[in-house]
């Protein structure tokens, strides 16, 4: 009988060293689950947690200012203005640059601050995020790709700001504005309609 | 850069930007920051009635790329706006076929170099009065793009082509002949093909032709719609005789179920490409169902904010981790485990007075089976990570691994008859033991022993795939880690239970008899069954190599055997020489390797159509399956494999039995053989696709009827046939 387990501990350990190779799958925010945590530092360096807005709408916004799909939001102040009418309703507006260093659209704290006085931006607060960690957690592909998750922790949208996917101000007043749409529904208590989209823009520099 | 920024700055203002529009540059061709633009045509002239090919033509500077009209991860497909003479329409933009083009972690779709957007022109047959044959008329397009390397750059023009009208067609140009040529040859061929939503990845089996470009042709879906693929996730692709079947990953960040998907499948060698365009609906395989499930969950606990699944066809949880426990009691009467068993009574007879002995036996020998059915249930999620479609019992398609099991059962037989006692040795080192205080040291070596009996029992039930182990595995293999897991908790514990249930119910135990000079006849008894199984296993071992590999390996079980003998004889002799002993490892390990030598050479025999010996069956696959039912013929197929029993048994009562024949006759239903003997990467996709990871399964498409086929029970009777044959 002893000579049965020895020959068979040694098949149960060549199967045991097998399957040390076994490989995580990799997570992606989906709307309808809980939205990623996360702990990101801003460029005042002050520390921010996705838990410590327990009870709040938070909206996430993929910044780079380099990009013409961004400066098509900035220029036509269409993104301030989205920025102030809900941070004035108590929604916690987050900005992130996840540009590598080196990268396009890379910016030190003291110049995302400059960027941020000169481009008038209300947003509670820009992460920086240079490793690209927050990025990835989010899977985040483009700027400006935008997330919204309800006072639960959970994603209620994910995708693009509008549905004019153009670097052309002319398509600002036209386009219906799905981070606007999210936020109206969730807060008068009826179902997002469009939860998903495509984000448009150009390509995140990792 | 600069430039841009300092341009798109002076123009902020929207009300300039709508009454002036400086960037739309005038000309044709139209030089832009990293391109040029240019609209051509293919004719050299207008002709009433005629339609004109015309194409915007890119030249784009190095490292530079414009997006297809799915861009992929980020990106715009290039827009335009037509400006025609009155009663001239502008057709769809006939895309030419992508290339991936990887920007760091992400992908997007698009065109490097030079490229032709083309678009048909159709032309009316009564030109109005101001284009008389000699005049001009102005094709104008205004094109809008965003060029890209690492930045990008969105540019816009207003290109326009001037041409003549005439009566009768002229000459075509020159100019960019070879490239309308080629965009031409490169438009997709509509492919039929089907798509299986397995969870996290989509299956797509496309019919292509792939004969003429090299042995090894890349192979690149790309969906029209965002949300369908992970973009930037590497595609396994597999060419078969019947076409190409990729393996790409769904995008993790959808939220809805995926009914339909359409988009390009390109094969390329070196400069040729063929494009094939599928458009089929989505079937949802095993692995669907849990992302159903899982999606259910997380409405269930994020409250009616998501949108409910659209199709909710979850099967519980709790129902899949019963039916795994049933199918491991189940596994205890498998003939592949009765072996096994018999040692276990043994183990439960030598303590049958010690009522916690036998009780710690219980426990041990569970945990002996969770551990190991955890081991092989890590292997086998490990492997599939690692790409390697692999199913229940495959362990039994090793022709290796057959012949160490039948080398393994032989020598525990000759144990049993008493030829060797390999406890001799190591219960010396137990007297050993004995001056010291306490019987620990015996204990201990008794719970192990529990404990590997219980791990071997595993190992040999692998390829007895029971009824309602099937669909349970299936479950388990396509489902996360955690779930797969517990699946297979259930099944461990289910097969444990009866020897849980005699340490703990001691009554069983006292209904045994007690022990004696019986026991060592049982024993001996006991030898037998493990001969039939390691004959079992060579008979499998024949089917996977040739006879001549099975004599070989029989010629290494005698070397092996006479090994343990003399081994044997050295444990009973009364002057112990080390030369004996050395001789019998010598013996042993040169009988294995002689015995297992034949692998190798045998290794490439074709077993395509190995074990189609009977005239009814015709060797599967998906696209004979599909051919048949489009002759409207009813089609049934069997999943076997030569080392399952119950496919054998099915065999013999069923597809053999005379009234069964005569039905399949009579509904003139066409029997298709897919054997699982050896590993075969279509066989284990389909039964994936049917929720299973192992054999036997039987489905039957009747013929009136298009969509999903009929899963028959993997326990046969000639009675279930005839009902299904028969509409029942």
């Amino acid at each position: 009988m002893i000579q049965i387990s020895t020959r068979n501990s040694m098949i149960v350990l060549a199967l045991a060293a097998l399957s040390s190779t076994a490989s995580l799958a990799k997570a992606a925010p989906v709307v309808g689950q809980a939205a990623p945590g996360f702990t990101a530092k801003d460029s005042n360096g002050e520390t921010h947690t996705l838990e410590q807005f327990k009870g709040k709408y938070v909206v996430l916004e993929w910044l780079n200012h380099g990009c013409p799909y961004v400066k098509k939001h900035y220029n036509s102040k269409n993104m301030q203005q989205l920025q102030k009418q809900w941070t004035d309703k108590g929604v916690v507006w987050l900005s992130v640059v996840s540009s590598a260093k080196g990268r396009q659209g890379y910016q030190t704290p003291d110049e995302t601050n400059a960027t941020k006085r000169e481009k008038g931006s209300q947003a509670s607060a820009i992460l920086l995020d240079p490793e690209g960690d927050l990025g990835r957690l989010y899977a985040a592909r483009t700027t400006p790709q935008m997330f919204v998750i309800d006072p639960r922790g959970v994603l209620i949208y994910a995708g693009a700001i509008d549905d004019k996917a153009s670097t052309n101000v002319r398509d600002v007043p036209g386009a219906t504005n799905y981070v606007s749409a999210a936020l109206d529904a969730a807060l008068a208590g009826k179902k997002v309609e469009v939860t998903t989209t495509r984000p448009y823009g150009c390509s995140v520099k990792y | 850069m600069m430039k841009y920024c300092e341009a798109f700055r002076g123009m902020a203002s929207m009300l300039v930007l709508a009454t002036s529009l400086p960037t739309v540059a005038r000309a044709n061709p139209v030089e832009a920051p990293h391109l040029a633009a240019s609209l051509v045509t293919v004719e050299s002239s207008v002709v009433p009635g005629q339609p004109v090919t015309a194409a915007v033509h890119f030249e784009l500077e190095p490292e530079w790329h414009l997006y297809w009209k799915n861009p992929g991860d980020s990106g715009e497909a290039p827009g335009f706006e037509w400006t025609l003479p009155e009663g001239f329409t502008a057709g769809e933009v006939a895309w030419p076929a992508p290339r991936p083009i990887p920007v760091g972690p992400l992908m997007n779709y698009g065109y490097e170099g030079e490229l032709l957007l083309p678009v048909v022109i159709e032309v009316p047959e009564n030109l109005p009065e101001n284009m008389a044959e000699g005049s001009d008329v102005d094709v104008s397009v205004v094109a809008s793009w965003l060029v890209c390397r690492e930045d990008c750059i969105p540019g816009e023009a207003e290109l326009t082509l001037t041409l003549p009208v005439r009566a009768e067609p002229t000459p075509p140009r020159k100019a960019h002949a070879a490239l309308f040529e080629q965009v031409e040859r490169e438009q997709p061929t509509p492919a039929r093909g089907r798509a299986v939503d397995d969870g996290d990845s989509l299956i797509l089996d496309v019919a292509v032709d792939a004969s003429g470009l090299g042995g090894e042709p890349r192979a690149t879906f790309f969906p029209y719609d965002a949300l369908v693929l992970d973009h930037a996730a590497n595609q396994r692709v597999e060419f078969r005789p019947e076409g190409v079947s990729l393996e790409v990953r769904k995008d993790p960040t959808r939220d809805k179920p995926l009914n339909t998907v359409a988009g390009l499948v390109v094969l390329e060698d070196g400069d040729e490409r063929r494009v094939f365009e599928l458009d089929a609906p989505v079937t949802r395989g095993a692995g669907a169902d849990d992302a159903a499930l899982d999606g259910a969950i997380a409405n269930a606990s994020s409250g009616s904010m998501a949108s409910p699944p659209e199709e909710p066809r979850s099967v519980p949880l709790a129902l899949i981790l019963l039916l795994a426990f049933a199918g491991g009691v189940l596994l205890n009467l498998m003939p592949c485990v009765f072996p096994v068993l018999s040692l276990k009574v043994l183990g439960v007879l030598e303590h049958a007075d010690d009522p916690n002995a036998t009780r710690r036996d219980g426990r041990m020998y569970t945990a002996g089976v969770l551990v190991s059915f955890w081991i092989v249930a890590g292997l086998l999620l490990a492997l599939r990570a690692g790409g390697e479609r692999l199913g229940w019992g495959f362990q039994l398609q090793s022709p290796a691994f057959i012949a160490a099991l039948a080398i393994l059962m032989t020598l525990v037989a000759l144990n049993l008859l008493g030829a060797f006692e390999v406890a001799l040795g190591l219960s010396r080192l137990g007297s050993v033991g004995a001056t010291m205080p306490g019987e620990e040291p015996s204990a201990r070596r008794a719970m192990w022993s529990s404990f590997m009996t219980g791990a071997l029992a595993v190992v040999v039930a692998t390829p007895c795939t029971a009824p309602f182990m099937g669909s349970a595995v299936g479950f388990a293999l396509t489902r996360s880690t955690g779930v797969a897991l517990l699946v297979f908790t259930a099944l461990g514990l289910g097969m444990a239970v009866p020897y849980l249930a005699l340490g703990y119910f001691p009554a069983l135990v006292r209904r045994l008899p007690r022990p004696g000079a019986w026991m060592i006849v049982l024993r001996q008894v006991l030898a037998f069954p493990m001969f039939a199984t390691a004959i079992w296993l060579l008979a499998v071992f024949a089917e996977l190599t040739s006879s001549a590999a099975a004599f070989r390996l029989l010629g290494g079980l005698l070397v092996v055997s006479l090994g343990a003998w003399v081994y044997g004889h050295y444990q009973r002799s009364a002057h112990r020489s080390f030369v004996a002993v050395a001789m019998a490892v010598v013996l042993v390990t040169g009988g294995a390797v002689f015995g297992t030598r034949g692998v190798e050479a045998s290794q490439d025999r074709d077993a395509a159509n190995a074990t189609v010996t009977d005239e009814l069956w015709e060797p599967w696959s998906a696209a004979r399956v599909a051919e048949l039912r489009a002759q409207g013929r009813p089609v049934l197929v069997n999943f076997t494999a030569a080392w399952c029993i119950s496919c054998k048994a099915n065999e013999i009562v069923v597809f053999r039995a005379d009234e069964v024949r005569k039905a399949l006759e009579e509904n003139n239903v066409a029997a298709l053989k897919a054997d699982w003997t050896r590993r075969d990467d279509a066989i284990t996709k389909e039964l994936q696709a049917h929720g299973r990871a192992g054999v036997p399964l039987y489905l039957y498409y009747p013929a009136d009827r298009d969509g999903e086929p009929n899963t028959l029970p993997s326990v046969l009777t000639p009675g279930v046939v005839l009902d299904e044959l028969r509409g029942g």
